[in-house]
Parts: structure tokens; sequence; C-alpha cells
């Protein structure tokens, strides 16, 4: 599991997740992907086109990020998901709190 | 046709059973979403034990069976933890403003399971067993 960041706009990153985020990894990622995108003071989307599986652990970090960026009136928007990710993030229902989107494009557009 | 594993209740545990029935269910010619599936609800189900199980004798390895036959994929876990019926957790309802992120994994479980079934185990402890959706 890795993580990539790229600055897109002044106010907004895109994080490219890569690998599987899961039980077993997301110790690996943890402190530094919370730093890019929680104490980032942007908003951010990120791309989930190489992220091969995603489980409730790995939901747990997305979600603490996205919570942390809302209060500071930012946006977490995914795109590009996978089937099975796009399956998990579904089943929660958490199109409210981490919405996912087709594409880069759309999820740029949705952060207004 | 059946991948029975012991596995100790560490994440290491998890991520050896992770990768056993990965291969094991490549080896099957199982499908990769339900395979994917399969792997996901192992994980669940293990981190849940290592997370919150209490042990009245203990932590003893977890018995992992999986089942592929005819087209349905089983799967039973027995474990020697204090009772806990996964079919009457409380859900987890994620919003930005909670703070609450427990039971997610088990509303997850239940979304990729067919059918979900608990029961006690002989010497007491618990028996999970479920159908993974196809």
């Amino acid at each position: 599991m890795r993580f990539e960041v790229v600055e897109i706009s002044p106010a907004a990153n895109k994080v490219i997740l890569v690998g599987r985020l899961d039980a077993t990894t997301v110790g690996q990622v943890e402190t530094g992907f919370t730093a890019a995108v929680a104490a980032s003071g942007r908003s951010a989307v990120l791309d989930l086109t190489e992220l091969a599986f995603l489980s409730s652990l790995g939901i747990r970090l997305l979600l603490s990020s996205a919570r942390v960026v809302s209060r500071r009136g930012g946006k977490v928007v995914l795109f590009g998901a996978q089937p099975m990710v796009a399956e998990v993030l579904e089943a929660m229902a958490l199109e409210e709190v981490l919405p996912l989107v087709p594409t880069e494009a759309e999820a740029v557009a949705r952060l207004g | 046709m059946v991948l029975r594993l012991e596995v100790p209740v560490s994440l290491a545990g998890l991520a050896a059973a992770q990768e056993a029935v990965e291969a094991w269910a490549e080896s099957q010619d199982v499908p990769p979403a339900q395979a994917l599936r399969l792997r996901l609800v192992t994980e669940e189900l293990l981190a849940n034990l290592i997370e919150h199980a209490t042990w009245p004798a203990g932590p003893t390895p977890a018995r992992l069976e999986v089942v592929w036959r005819d087209g349905v994929l089983s799967l039973a876990l027995e474990d020697a933890a204090a009772p806990f019926d996964p079919r009457h957790a409380p859900a987890a309802v994620p919003s930005l403003e909670g703070e609450a992120v427990g039971g997610l994994g088990l509303a997850l479980v239940r979304r990729m399971a067919q059918r979900l079934d608990y029961g006690r185990t002989e010497a007491g402890g618990n028996r999970t067993s479920l159908d993974i959706r196809a």
C-alpha cells in the first residue's frame, strides 16, 4: 500500500491510492495519509483507480480524514473505484460522507 | 473444495489467512468478485475478534473453514471467545459529524453474505457461518 499527493490547485490536492487498504496495511500509511489529507488544509480528490481492495479499517481512515477536512470547510471526493471497492463503498451507504464519482473531472467539479 | 485453517488471533494471523483464502480461491477457480468478498469477510470477522473479543480462557487460534461446492462459497469460523452473535450487533451509520467508527466491519459482513448463521460449538465457543454472495 502506498499513496502519492499531487497539488491540483491552491485549494485542492489529488491523492492517488495504490494497492490494498486493509487491516494489515492501514498502519503503514495512516500517519502519512492523515497528514497529507487532513492536515493539508485543502480539499482532496482521492484517485482509487489503482486501489485493489478496501476493508472497514481502510474506510475508517478515509472517514476520519474526511471529517477533519469537512470541519475546515473542505470536501473529500472519491473517483475511479474498481468494482470491489465501489461495492464496499456502496454497501456502507457512504454517499453523503465520501461521495464516489466515475472520473477525476467529476470529482474536481464536486469540490465546487 | 475445502480449505481448513488454524488462525492465530493476531494481525500476522489475519494476513496469513487472507493470503491463504485468496490463493485457495484462485486454485478453485472461484469467480474473482466472490474471491474478493471472501477475502473481505475473512478480514472483517478476524479483525473483529482481534479488536473486540474477550477470552474466558485466554486467546486461542480460531478455526476457519471455506467450502466451494456447486457454485456456493461458504465460510465458517469457530472461536473460543466470549459469546458474540454477529447477526444482532448494531450497525454503524457513518456521518461526517459523528465520531463513532465501530460496527462498519460487521455491517459489511452482513452485506456480503447471503445467509448468516450463528450458534455455539460443543466446547462453548462461537460458530459463525455464512454463504458469500455470488
